[in-house]
């Protein structure tokens, strides 16, 4: 309970911050406003700060102010996940104790947090164990026109439906669409380099999108887009977990392996730091 | 691919697992030679150096992945004009298998010394009078060797071997484009100094007394390096307190020299440094570059030259005059495109090979708008398009320095990307796994394109707080005004998370009676924000010709948005039956470009689906239209008489905005819905009279569109992160 021994310690500071201003021990509002500024307000009133004042001391309580309704929000938010977790059923376990522990090391992680330091915490998050990526698979829809339930046990497959023109991406669909109605045995998972998303949305099916190399090259370096594919893909393998990955290609044969959308599914998926473009952990302490 | 009788224009023969410059520059001079036009073979062959079990360099991944080279099977018999190969090395010993190359000219690029000074006496790298032989034998007489700097070319001269020696050096290139960086200031208020190399004790100098008179323990100079900081510090007993070390690879080197203003490299004393791909990067990305006088003979008048005691006073008289500085700067960029520079390599290729052969496919060069910080713009779905057209609005002004990157849940994600932007798309659902799971791809798309600030516009999801958490980015909250009474408190909570929030003015605030209205203390307020500015509408007889409506009729465009399809479809169709009864009338039906499905309506009503609808604005006499903040405020602020229909929303109070509209004299509010209540408005609205009324009273009541200052603040947040992360 880091998190609400924090936030005690603010109330605290407040508390002593006021009997400064104030040579008293008039109590605080007694429900302040989790929004800093309605919060600002109401002591900057009691306190008889005139709440125009540019001065210090309406920043100083602001910021004391806001600091304390941060904390006090995620000190309750979780103190209700821990709450969930001792009532939760066996099998969530595992997954309700990573979240409070993930919960304290981001509060742990604060007050050293920088704006430079962001992207060491996007990559060591996305490396770190307890990542949701390595939690159950991401549930998606059966999709609408199944006429009933799939069977027990169903899967995922994650067809890949890549440099398909419009028709043939639809005539695709509609194929797994009379597939699943028959075998009953999958939900499909799209993967698509096609704008044209009428065909899921008619059947009610779940599709990733990956901007296709000539309009992410644009935007980017020339050479990037087939690590980006890759990872993208490695991504999506890791969040939904298909047990089968089907290919469906437009264009010349081969296409999706030559240009790299398939490296995550033959190979090791792998997270290039240089990708990184802000800065890392940095070590100036004195050994 | 045959080229007249050759299968390519040239071959590379490499070890494409080298995890260094050696791949780095073969993967530059792949992207130099595409781009000329010039098709390549890639011919992989394995040395016997390189002991670990690998993959190819990812550069070169990417390369071939990317269609810049062909990669062939090892014995796969070509014939080309120019045979490249990489490295000596390879061939010390006999290949297996014996690659089949066919080539008029042999090139044997050097980019190492036969050996150095560290090694044990009498052990070489390669013994160049052997792999010369092997040459031979392998390929024919054809073969010219060219040493990638003097330091090899001495080292090979030195051998004795009797080589058919280039009279020029084989530099390693770069891309100048790609590195530049601007040095109109400096990093920070005292001078920052910095090396970037691969973690190795021959990359330092040998003692502490050299290492700390290069990089000095002074608080009044910063120090930062990129790599192999732990050898200087195993080196010295501890880390200075003025050092902040990066580990290898950690930051692109490119980003890395933007953050150092200059650049002191030195190394251990008997390493023979074959190139020094580390100062040419440096150079090219103008940062004045401090090295050990040996380096003259390759750099020039380029790099400031100095013994390692001398570096300190280097520095303090560089910074002490900004002007010599940026000169100096200058300087090192532009001598690095003349020597280095892919256009370098363009033309020694040419010399060997000619001009490319006519109709190989050409791949030009991206060029990418230098020195841009990127903003993601997250344009999260709703029942309409607001989110998502406030944030282009947003994009589109912001200024060339900032680049926009949307993310989006909407189905309308292809409007975005019709408007030129790269947009990646999250699915949505639900639930406390579908929060994880956006946060995921969130915190994905900040590490993949670095962005300064992220803007944000609906209402805040829990993944998307998580990973303003998790990430520490800047989070900008475009907060729309006018809730309903009492809702969205959970929203208003979550306003902590966000470095800024921005609030898009409401025509209608006089009645806005939502909690955001005692909550606007440091809150960027702006008037309302529109996609489209009043010049860019099509006029009047333009727009009715493209749209092929009559001259003679009243025209009225009816738009009801996305909503609800079974709710729309009755509305939809009652209102327009009604409007066709009215003589003279044309009907235009605006379909939304995210319904899902399409009302059936009767065939002589026009319908348009087009992005941004309000471009055919002046073609219309008057309209009909749900009450969203979009629509309100791009019809009022266009001086549009328009019916306005309150939809069901979960948090938007359309009832108080039409009612509003209606109050004020600027439009007519259909609220409730009801047959005689659209009697009454076509009857007002009908009257010529009455219709100008409601033009004038928008005009004279609108504020005016307040997207540039909206994108104002977005730039200047993130102008200021981009800055913070400049000074460490």
């Amino acid at each position: 309970m880091r998190s609400r021994r924090l936030f005690e310690a603010i109330q605290e500071d407040l508390r002593a911050l006021r009997r400064r201003r104030s040579g008293g021990d008039a109590p605080l509002p007694a429900e302040a406003d989790a929004s800093s500024a309605a919060g600002t307000r109401e002591i900057a009133e009691h306190h008889s700060i005139p709440a125009d004042d540019p001065g210090s001391e309406v920043e100083e309580w602001a910021a004391l102010s806001r600091a304390a309704a941060r904390h006090r929000m995620e000190a309750e938010e979780l103190a209700a996940q821990l709450e969930a977790l001792r009532s939760s059923e066996s099998y969530r376990l595992g997954h309700a104790i990573v979240r409070p522990f993930r919960k304290l090391a981001s509060l742990r992680r604060r007050p050293a947090r920088k704006a430079d330091g962001r992207v060491r915490r996007a990559i060591s998050y996305l490396r770190r164990g307890d990542l949701p990526r390595t939690q159950e698979a991401l549930t998606i829809p059966s999709g609408t026109r199944l006429l009933g339930p799939l069977n027990d046990k169903h899967k995922t497959a994650m067809f890949l439906a890549w440099g398909l023109d419009n028709d043939a991406l639809a005539s695709v669909v509609d194929e797994v669409a009379r597939l699943q109605l028959m075998l009953r045995d999958f939900k499909p998972l799209f993967v698509t380099d096609s704008d044209s998303w009428s065909a899921f949305e008619h059947y009610g099916y779940w599709f990733e999108y990956i901007p296709p190399a000539d309009e992410w090259t644009r935007h980017n370096e020339t050479t990037g887009w087939p690590a980006y594919v890759s990872e993208r893909i490695g991504s999506i393998i890791e969040t939904y977990k298909p047990a089968r990955v089907v290919v469906y290609e437009g264009g010349p044969v081969g296409e999706a392996l030559r240009r790299g959308v398939l490296n995550s599914v033959v190979g090791r998926s792998e997270r290039p730091t240089e990708k990184a473009a802000l800065l890392p952990q940095r070590h100036s302490e004195s050994r | 691919m045959p080229t007249g009788s050759y299968d390519y224009d040239l071959a590379i023969l490499g070890d494409f697992r080298y995890p260094g410059g050696t791949s780095v520059s073969l993967a530059e001079e792949l992207k130099a030679q595409t781009a000329a036009g010039y098709t390549t073979a890639l011919v992989p062959m394995r040395t016997p150096q390189l002991k670990r079990k690998r993959r190819f360099h990812p550069q070169l991944i990417s390369c071939i992945q990317s269609g810049m080279g062909e990669l062939v099977a090892p014995d796969q018999a070509i014939r080309v004009k120019l045979l490249v190969i990489r490295h000596p090395g390879l061939l010390t010993e006999d290949p297996d298998p014996r690659p089949r190359v066919e080539a008029d000219q042999v090139l044997m690029v050097a980019n190492q010394t036969p050996g150095d000074l560290l090694e044990p006496d009498g052990i070489l790298y390669y013994d160049p009078a052997r792999v010369d032989r092997r040459l031979h034998e392998l390929f024919g007489d054809q073969v010219l060797w060219t040493p990638i700097g003097p330091e090899v070319r001495e080292g090979l001269n030195a051998t004795g071997a009797a080589l058919n020696l280039s009279p020029t050096d084989w530099h390693n290139v770069l891309d100048p484009d790609e590195w530049w960086a601007d040095r109109s200031s400096y990093v920070a208020e005292r001078p920052v100094i910095g090396r970037h190399s691969r973690p190795h004790w021959k990359k330092w100098p040998a003692s502490a007394e050299q290492i700390l008179a290069a990089y000095p323990d002074d608080e009044a100079i910063q120090v930062k390096i990129l790599g192999g900081g732990e050898v200087a510090a195993d080196i010295l007993g501890r880390v200075p307190s003025n050092w902040t070390l990066y580990p290898f690879n950690s930051v692109p080197p490119r980003d890395f020299l933007r953050e150092i203003d200059f650049q002191v490299y030195y190394h251990h004393p008997q390493l023979i440094e074959a190139f020094g791909r580390t100062i040419v990067e440096a150079l090219a990305s103008a940062t004045p570059t401090i090295v050990s006088p040996h380096f003259e003979k390759l750099f020039g008048d380029a790099c400031v030259y100095a013994e390692p005691e001398d570096v300190a006073e280097s520095v303090w008289r560089l910074y002490d005059d900004p002007a010599g500085y940026r000169e100096r700067a200058e300087q090192g960029h532009l001598f690095v495109r003349e020597n280095f520079g892919h256009e370098v390599h363009r033309r020694r290729i040419a010399e060997f090979v000619g001009k490319p052969a006519e109709g190989s496919p050409r791949r030009a060069a991206i060029p990418r708008r230098r020195a841009q910080d990127r903003a993601i713009l997250f344009a999260a779905n709703g029942s309409g398009m607001g989110h998502l057209t406030r944030t282009m609005a947003v994009a589109r002004r912001l200024p060339e320095a900032v680049q926009p990157i949307f993310v989006t849940l909407s189905s309308g994600m292809n409007l975005i990307r019709d408007a030129g932007y790269l947009c990646e798309y999250i699915p949505q659902g639900g639930g406390e796994r579908w929060q994880a799971f956006l946060e995921q791809r969130l915190v994905e798309i900040i590490a993949s394109y670095g962005p300064k600030a992220l803007v944000f516009d609906s209402a805040p999801f829990t993944g998307l707080t998580e990973a303003k958490l998790t990430t520490g980015l800047p989070f900008v909250w475009i907060r729309r005004a006018m809730w309903q009474k009492d809702r969205g408190g959970s929203n208003l909570a979550r306003a902590g998370h966000f470095d800024l929030v921005i609030e898009p003015g409401e025509f209608a605030a006089d009645f806005d009676q939502g909690l955001t209205t005692a909550h606007r203390e440091g809150v960027v307020c702006v008037p309302p924000i529109l996609l489209l500015d009043e010049p860019e509408l099509i006029q009047r007889d333009e727009a009715r010709a493209e749209l092929g409506l009559e001259d003679s009729n009243l025209t009225v465009l009816v738009q009801l948005g996305s909503g609800n399809i079974d709710e729309l479809a009755f509305l939809l169709r009652t209102t327009v039956e009604r409007l066709l009864r009215v003589p003279n009338l044309e009907v235009v039906v605006g379909d939304s470009p995210i319904s899902r499905g399409r009302v059936e309506l009767p065939s002589e009503v026009r319908r348009l689906t087009t992005y941004p609808i309000n471009r055919y604005l002046k073609g219309f006499d008057f309209a009909i239209s749900a009450a969203g903040y979009n629509s309100v405020h791009e019809l009022v602020g266009f001086g549009m008489p328009t019916v306005f229909i309150p939809m069901r929303a979960p948090l938007d109070d359309q009832h108080g905005r039409a009612r509003y509209v209606e109050a004020v004299g600027a439009g007519l509010s259909l609220d409730p819905i009801s047959e005689a209540g659209l009697d009454r408005c076509l009857e007002t609205i009908l009257a010529e009279d009455r219709r100008r009324d409601m033009s004038e009273r928008c005009q004279e009541l609108f504020p005016g569109n307040g997207a540039p200052q909206a994108a104002s603040a977005v730039a200047d947040l993130v102008a200021h992160t981009s800055r913070l992360e400049r000074l460490g």
